[in-house]
C-alpha cells in the first residue's frame, strides 16, 4: 500500500464524515470538524513562518545584516503585550501601525481602479466608442444598452444617498434603482449557486472516479459503515429517551 | 417555513442523486455554447503567432480546484497547441504550487514541450503588489529560482522574455481571490499588455464590471467557464462532464422553487380559507 | 502616562497613514522602495498576531482537556493533529542533496514526500472542500423554503435568478434553442436573456454597490488616519 492510496482512503473517509453533517450534527463530524481546526491551524503557522517571518525577517536581519527590518520584529513582540492584562494597552501602538498602514495604502488604489474608472466607464460617450462606425444592427443596441446601463447606475446610487429625502424624482429613481438592485442580486444568486454546486461536484467525481478506481468498493462500504452507525447511536438515543420518559411516569 | 425531516431528507436525496447519476453513467447531450466573455480570452490567443509569449498567473489553491483547474488545462491545451511560450506563476497561496506544476508538465508532456525551453512555471512569492511591480522590470529579480528549482535566469524562455513590460503579449489570470484587481492595477495597466481572467462562479457577477469597462477583454465564470472553452478548443475534459450535473441540479433547484411556491400560496388559501370558515 | 495610552497609537496611525498615502502619488525611486519596505514591516509585525491565535485556540482546549468538561475527547484529537502537523514541517535533519532518491519526511509543503505535504493534500484539503461543498445542498432547502414570490420586487428577483441559473446550463439553453438565431425572438433565448442581464443590469448593480463601498472604504481611511475612528484600539483605559 503507497502513501497515495492511503490518503485516497484517509481522504474519502474523511470527505463522508464531513458530509454526515447533513443529517445532523453526530460524534463523526464532531471529531472530523476538531481534526480540521488543529490540522488548518498548524498549516497556518508553517505558511506565516516560512513564506513570511523566515524570508523577510530571519534571513534580511541575519543573513543579510539589513538591521532595518528589526522594527517590524519589535512591533510584533510589542503586540504580543496583549496577552498580559496589566501591559495590554502598550499593544495598541502595533495597532495603530498596522491599522494606520492599511488604511494610507488602500485609499490610492481604491480612488484610481475602483472609483474613477468605473465611473468613467459608465458613461455612455466612453462605452459606445468601441462600436463607432459599426452598422446599424450593432449600433443601435450598443447604443440602448449603454444609456440603461448609466440610468441603471445612477439609480442605484441614488438609492444609496440618503442625504436627500427619497420623494419625488429622487424618490422614483431610488425606486427604480430598488429594482435595478434585485435583478442584479438575482443573478448573483443564480451565480453562486452554480460555484456551490460545482464544489460539490468535485466532491462528487473525487469519490466516484478517483476514489477507488478499481471499482468504489471502498467508498461505497465506508459509506455504508457510517450509515449503520449513524442509525444505531439515533436508536440507541430513541430508546433512553424512552426509557427516561417511562421512568418517572413508573415513580 | 420549517421543513419536515423526511422534506429535508427528500430534497438532499434529490440533490445527491442529480450530481452523482450523471458522473457514475456519462452522456453528451447538452452543448456548452460559448459566450462572447470566454470568446474574448480564446480570440485574445488565437491571434497570436507561434513564438509569442503569455503569462497564465495560477492564483488559485486546491479549494477551488473543481471550477479553475480544467480551465488551466484547457488554455494551456490552447497556448501549446499554438506553440506559444508559456510563463506561470502563483501570488495567491503556496498550496496552488503543486496544482501548476502538475498542469504544467502533464499539458507540456502532451504537446511535447519542454521545462525551460517551451514553458517555466515560477511558482510562489507572497507580497503579491510588489512581485507583480518587480516581474514587469525583471522576471529574475523577482523569481531567482522556478518551482522545479531551476535558476530562471540560466532558462532560455527567461532569456527570452527577461520581463513581463513589453516581453508578454498577454496575461490570463486564473484567480480564486482577490488577485485579478492588484494584476489589473499594477500589472496589466503599467506594462501594456492585456489581459483576461477566469474567475470562480461566486465573483463572476462582480468582475463583470471590469470586463465591462475593457480593464480585462475576457472572462471565464465558474465550470461552465471552463466548459465553454473546453468547446472552442475541441477538447472536452473535466468541466463538460461536470456541466451535466450541474444542468440537472439547476433545473431541480428551479423546480424547487416552483414547488416551494406552490406550496406555500396553496398552504396560505388553505388558512384563509378555515379562517374564514370558522368565522 | 494617558499621552502614551492614549493620543501616541493616534499620532502613529496618522504619520503611517499620511506617510503610505503619500508616497502612492510621489513617482520618485525612493518612495516606491519606502513603500515597499513597508509593506514587508507589516507582513512581519502581523505575522506575530498568529501567537495571539494560536494562543487563544489552544489555551481553551488545554483547559477543556485539564478540566475535563463534557467534549474533551474532541479536544485531544485538535491538540495532537495541531502537534503532529506542526512537527511534522520542522527539518529535524539536513535535506538530502537535489536528485536524490533518499527518503526525507520532513518540510513544509515544498517537499511533496513529506507527512505536511500528505497531511494537507489528503486531509486538509477533502475536509475543507467538503465543508464548503454542504452548502450546495442548504441551498437547495433554501430554495424551497425561503424563495417566496410574495412582492413584485421578489418576483424580479427570483425570475432573474431563473433566467441565470437555467441559462447558464446547457439543457437551460437547449430548452430555447428551438428559436431561431436570425429571428426578432431571438432576444428570447435563454442564453441572450442572462449575457444581457448579467452585462446590463447586473454589472449596473453591482458597481453602484462597488462606487459606495469604494467611497465608504476611503471615508474610514480618512477617519483612521485622522484620528476620528478609534475603535481598533480596543476598550479600556
Amino acid at each position: 500500500m503507497t502513501a497515495e492510496t492511503l490518503g485516497i482512503w484517509v481522504a474519502t473517509g474523511l470527505t463522508l464524515v464531513m458530509l454526515s453533517f447533513l443529517y445532523k450534527d453526530n460524534p463523526f463530524f464532531r471529531f472530523g470538524e476538531h481534526l480540521y481546526l488543529g490540522i488548518s491551524n498548524a498549516y497556518g503557522v508553517w505558511f506565516l513562518w516560512d513564506l513570511v517571518v523566515r524570508p523577510d525577517f530571519i534571513e534580511r536581519v541575519f543573513v543579510n545584516h539589513q538591521y532595518f527590518y528589526i522594527t517590524p520584529a519589535v512591533f510584533g513582540f510589542i503586540l504580543l503585550t496583549r496577552m498580559i492584562p496589566r501591559i495590554a494597552w502598550i499593544s495598541r501602538w502595533s495597532l495603530a501601525f498596522i491599522v494606520g498602514w492599511g488604511a494610507g495604502v488602500i485609499i490610492g488604489p481604491q480612488l484610481n481602479s475602483f472609483l474613477l474608472t468605473q465611473i468613467y466607464s459608465s458613461f455612455p460617450w466612453v462605452n459606445m466608442q468601441g462600436v463607432i462606425g459599426e452598422p446599424a444592427s450593432v449600433y443601435i443596441p450598443a447604443l440602448i444598452n449603454s444609456v440603461i446601463l448609466f440610468a441603471c447606475v445612477v439609480a442605484v446610487l441614488v438609492y444609496f444617498f440618503f442625504s436627500v429625502e427619497h420623494k419625488g424624482a429622487v424618490g422614483a429613481a431610488a425606486k427604480f434603482g430598488i429594482w435595478v438592485l434585485m435583478v442584479a442580486f438575482g443573478a448573483s444568486f443564480g451565480s453562486t449557486v452554480m460555484a456551490r454546486i460545482s464544489l460539490f461536484i468535485g466532491r462528487a467525481r473525487f469519490l466516484v472516479q478517483d476514489a477507488e478506481p478499481r471499482g468504489h468498493a471502498f467508498s461505497i462500504c465506508l459509506a455504508i459503515a457510517i450509515a449503520i452507525a449513524l442509525i444505531s447511536i439515533y436508536l440507541t438515543r430513541r430508546a433512553e429517551k424512552k426509557k427516561a420518559k417511562e421512568q418517572p411516569a413508573a415513580e | 417555513m420549517i421543513l419536515k425531516p423526511w422534506e429535508r431528507g427528500l430534497l438532499y436525496l434529490l440533490v445527491a442523486l442529480a450530481v452523482f447519476l450523471p458522473l457514475i453513467f456519462p452522456f453528451d447531450k447538452w452543448e456548452n455554447l460559448p459566450t462572447k466573455e470566454v470568446r474574448g480570452i480564446y480570440d485574445t490567443i488565437e491571434s497570436l503567432q507561434p513564438g509569442d509569449t503569455i503569462m497564465i498567473a495560477v492564483d488559485f489553491d486546491p479549494a477551488s480546484e473543481p471550477e479553475l483547474y480544467p480551465m488551466l488545462l484547457a488554455v494551456l491545451r490552447h497556448a501549446f497547441k499554438k506553440d506559444l511560450y508559456v510563463l506561470g506563476v502563483n501570488l495567491f497561496n503556496p498550496a496552488g504550487i503543486g496544482l501548476g506544476t502538475r498542469a504544467f508538465t502533464d499539458v507540456g508532456d502532451e504537446y511535447g514541450k519542454i521545462n525551460g525551453t517551451d514553458y517555466c512555471f515560477l511558482g510562489y512569492k507572497p507580497s503579491m503588489l510588489a512581485v507583480v511591480q518587480a516581474m514587469n522590470a525583471g522576471i529574475a529579480n523577482a523569481f531567482a529560482v522556478d518551482a522545479y528549482k531551476q535558476k530562471t535566469a540560466s532558462l532560455p524562455i527567461i532569456q527570452r522574455t527577461p520581463k513581463l513590460k513589453g516581453g508578454i503579449k498577454y496575461l490570463v489570470d486564473l484567480a480564486a481571490g482577490e488577485t485579478v484587481r492588484p494584476w489589473v492595477a499594477f500589472g496589466s495597466t503599467p506594462g501594456g499588455y492585456p489581459m483576461g481572467a477566469g474567475v470562480t462562479a461566486v465573483s463572476f457577477a462582480d468582475y463583470f464590471s471590469l470586463y465591462q469597462s475593457n480593464q480585462i477583454n475576457g472572462l471565464m465564470g465558474g465550470l461552465k467557464g471552463a466548459a465553454e472553452y473546453e468547446v472552442l478548443i475541441a477538447n472536452k475534459g473535466a468541466a463538460s462532464a461536470g456541466m451535466n450535473s450541474q444542468s440537472l441540479v439547476h433545473v431541480l433547484l428551479v423546480l424547487f422553487v416552483i414547488a416551494g411556491n406552490i406550496a406555500y400560496f396553496v398552504g396560505r388559501r388553505r388558512l384563509a380559507s378555515k379562517a374564514g370558515g370558522a368565522s | 502616562m494617558v499621552f502614551l495610552r492614549k493620543q501616541f497609537p493616534v499620532v502613529i496611525a496618522f504619520l503611517v497613514g499620511i506617510f503610505t498615502l503619500a508616497i502612492f502619488y510621489i513617482p520618485a525611486k525612493w518612495a516606491v522602495n519606502s513603500g515597499e519596505a513597508l509593506n514587508i514591516w507589516v507582513l512581519i509585525a502581523s505575522a506575530f498576531g498568529m501567537v495571539l491565535g494560536i494562543n487563544s485556540i489552544l489555551g481553551f482546549h488545554i483547559e477543556k482537556v485539564s478540566k475535563r468538561r463534557p467534549g474533551f475527547g474532541y479536544s485531544w484529537v485538535l491538540i495532537l493533529s495541531f502537534l503532529i502537523m506542526t512537527l511534522a514541517w520542522i527539518p529535524w535533519w539536513r535535506a538530502p542533496e537535489e536528485g536524490s532518491t533518499a527518503l526525507y519526511i520532513w518540510g513544509g509543503l515544498e517537499n511533496p514526500s513529506g507527512i505536511f505535504s500528505w497531511m494537507y493534500f489528503w486531509m486538509m484539503v477533502p475536509m475543507q472542500a467538503t465543508v464548503f461543498s454542504i452548502l450546495a445542498f442548504y441551498i437547495a432547502s433554501a430554495a424551497y423554503r425561503s424563495f417566496r414570490a410574495k412582492s413584485g420586487q421578489a418576483i424580479v428577483l427570483l425570475i432573474a435568478a431563473v433566467i441565470v441559473m437555467l441559462g447558464r446550463v446547457p439543457l437551460g439553453t437547449a430548452l430555447t434553442s428551438w428559436i431561431p438565431e436570425a429571428s426578432f425572438l431571438h432576444s428570447l433565448r435563454l442564453e441572450v436573456m442572462t449575457e444581457w442581464l448579467l452585462n446590463v443590469p447586473n454589472a449596473a448593480g453591482f458597481r453602484g454597490i462597488l462606487l459606495g463601498v469604494a467611497l465608504g472604504v476611503i471615508a474610514t481611511s480618512v477617519r483612521i488616519i485622522f484620528g476620528i475612528e478609534k475603535t481598533y484600539m480596543g476598550g479600556g483605559e
